[in-house]
């Protein structure tokens, strides 16, 4: 059972931790929280559900559908954000509430209220392992998470772009000395975190149906891995959405099941009262 | 200004009086239109439109009074239902209230009802409460969790299951049926050995599905909607978790849908469906799939029974010569009912439930097949 719960808890851990990087991607870049971003992946979801129900094979469906989602950061980050960027933080806060509730309210008008079966890329039935039933779809979102995490942070320390990126995200000003085109480097990372978004999504549709309101479930959390880890750190939002989803699982399993989503809440409470910058942030933030 | 004012505010006046010279009879139907049983409540709505089309095509009751249909989202949230039952109650002033679909927004919006002496109907909410509150404007068209329960764990005693694992929704409608359930169990030799409570709307079942399986019972019992009940299906098929699954409130088209071959061999109770080869419930059946092309669930053919129980009424004061546009009246003569429509033949006792007999069904195949137990 010990073992269940856990493997539950990476599980569920994983898909935290990939919506928490595109969080943190937003907020180094900057310094605001989207919190249109629950709604993002519910909008790839159903892109995807879409072009799937055209017959589209699921892989290629799904490559579609996050390069449609990257698209659609791209024009939030133009058409909505640039216009109210030079206005105070709290205008830009709020104007993703609004982009959100658009999203979500646009999304039951075009494909209806109810829950939807979302295809899965991995076999429905468990395999053994070492004794132990596991589900192929669990060992995949954990397995596809982490490959994208890693390949994240590769890409911000090798890749030219990406490197670019990341300095434009901590520091602008010497990044466009440099000549860095910073907006074109903001740009990007809004489709990055919206893309990401997209496939956390599709990793979790196939066991919680899609639905309009499915950011209810994993947008919050996705904030409060982000802030555990430590706002603007790659590392923290895997680290914190892996701690969200064990500890949550682990609470559920052993105290209550009731009370499960209270439970990662508890931990952030508690970790922001001892570390108020998040786990492996060092610098004292000043930004939120 | 002030006398353009005037004019119009006398025009308004004027064609209002005119347009309640023709009576109306207004019903108020409060039900989920989104949200996890949004499928619920679209069908409440479309069985009682076609109910409210076909008698006013025939020119309304008594072939004079028209009826008219005012419909609200109540999401399946109690505190929604609460102000939209007020929004119909106090501005559209309607006669009679059909709703609500979830027992947690009934039990919600019963005390508006009672307070504004406006009868209120419910086709689908099944906790025993709702009953049992001494309100006298309350009715149910539905099975109540107790009369479910009994035949469930009948059918659990036929098949020799002596331990079950139960889960249930955190609403009114699992809590309710947990309670009536844990207190029936003794008389049926049967003993529940793990129950799990999750929150509607939650899609992670894992860590549930693990404890009710490490009590090894001879089966799962569930007291909850389709789409949890589609989803806990589907994932004990991943986790491979194989046991018997028989429960009440998942009695849906959408189950099959969203479930697939992971729903095969549910048992369910329920008052109505539509494999009961009776007459009138096929040419239900026929009507529904012509006009909305899509299936339904109980609480389409007791919907459309409350319509046509509620128009009777309202044509029984007529002949009484009683003003039926007064509440306290009108409950009089709903309280006297006794209709026979697609759902057999319903009338209140004196809490305002309703009795009928109840039967099982199963998935087999994709299809509802009904089980005739031993």
């Amino acid at each position: 059972m010990l073992f269940q719960f856990i493997l539950n808890g990476l599980t569920n851990g994983s898909l935290y931790a990939l919506m928490a990087v595109g969080v943190t991607m937003v907020y180094k870049s900057l310094g605001m929280l989207n919190f249109a971003h629950g709604d993002i992946m519910m909008i790839g979801t159903f892109i995807a559900l879409t072009i799937i129900k055209l017959k589209v094979p699921l892989f290629a469906s799904l490559i579609v559908a996050v390069l449609a989602t990257a698209i659609i950061g791209f024009l939030l980050e133009r058409l909505i954000l640039r216009r109210v960027e030079f206005s105070s933080f709290i205008n830009l806060l709020i104007a993703t509430v609004g982009v959100s509730y658009i999203l979500r309210n646009g999304a039951m008008v075009v494909f209806g209220t109810n829950p939807q079966r979302f295809p899965s890329l991995f076999s429905q039935f468990p395999v053994n392992v070492a004794g132990f039933k596991v589900s192929p779809q669990s060992i995949g979102i954990i397995l596809v998470s982490l490959t994208l995490i890693v390949a994240l942070h590769l890409f911000f320390t090798r890749v030219k772009v990406g490197k670019c990126m990341e300095l434009a995200s901590s520091d602008a000003q010497s990044a466009a000395m440099m000549g860095i085109n910073v907006s074109h480097m903001r740009f990007l990372t809004f489709g990055i975190s919206a893309g990401l978004a997209c496939i956390a999504g599709a990793l979790i549709a196939p066991l919680t149906y899609a639905r309009p309101d499915m950011s209810a479930a994993i947008g919050l959390k996705a904030f409060a891995a982000a802030i555990l880890g430590g706002i603007g750190n790659l590392w923290g939002a895997l680290l914190g959405g892996i701690i969200l989803g064990v500890v949550e699982a682990l609470g559920a399993g052993y105290i209550s099941s009731a009370y499960r989503d209270a439970f990662s809440f508890l931990v952030l409470f508690f970790v922001l009262f001892v570390k108020p910058t998040g786990l492996l942030n060092r610098k004292i933030e000043n930004k939120l | 200004m002030k006398k353009f004012l005037a004019i119009v505010l006398g025009l308004v006046l004027a064609f209002s009086s005119i347009a309640s010279a023709d009576d109306v009879f207004k019903i108020g139907l409060v039900c989920p239109l989104s949200g996890s049983s949004a499928i619920s409540g679209v069908i409440m709505k479309n069985a009682a439109e076609m109910a409210v089309n076909e008698i006013n095509e025939k020119g309304g009751i008594n072939g004079k009074i028209k009826i008219q249909l005012l419909a609200e989202d109540d999401e399946g949230i109690p505190a929604n239902a609460v102000n939209v039952v007020q929004k119909l109650v106090e501005q559209d002033k309607v006669n009679i209230i059909l709703g609500a679909q979830l027992s947690s927004c009934t039990l919600a919006m019963m005390e508006i009802t009672k307070a504004a002496k406006i009868p209120q109907i419910t086709p689908a909410s099944s906790n025993v409460t709702i009953t049992q509150q001494g309100n006298k404007y309350i009715y149910r068209m539905t099975s109540t969790d107790a009369t479910n329960a009994k035949t469930l764990l009948k059918y659990c005693q036929s098949l020799g299951y002596k331990k079950i694992a139960m889960c249930y929704d955190s609403g009114d409608f699992g809590t309710g049926g947990f309670k009536i359930v844990s207190g029936l169990v003794d008389e049926y030799g049967i003993e529940i050995v793990d129950s799990e409570v999750y929150n509607a709307g939650d899609t992670d079942f894992a860590v549930i599905l693990s404890k009710m399986d490490a009590a090894k019972p001879d089966c799962f019992f569930m007291w909850g909607y389709h789409t949890e009940c589609a989803a806990i299906m589907t994932q004990m098929m991943q986790y491979g978790f194989v046991y018997p699954m028989i429960g009440y409130g998942m009695n849906s088209p959408e189950l099959v849908n969203l479930g697939g071959e992971a729903v095969e061999g549910i048992i369910i109770c329920t008052a109505f469906d539509a494999a009961n080869p009776d007459p009138v419930v096929q040419a239900f059946d026929k009507k529904y799939q012509a006009l909305y092309k899509d299936s339904y669930d109980q609480n389409g053919p007791q919907s459309y029974d409350a319509v046509y129980l509620m128009a009777d009424a309202v044509k029984r004061a007529i002949a009484d010569g009683a003003d039926w546009k007064n509440g306290e009246i009108l409950n009089k003569y709903i309280a006297s009912a006794s209709y026979t429509g697609a759902t057999g033949t319903t009338a209140f006792d004196e809490t305002g439930d309703m009795i009928k007999d109840l039967m099982l069904i199963t998935v087999k195949n994709g299809v509802h097949e009904i089980v005739n137990m031993k």
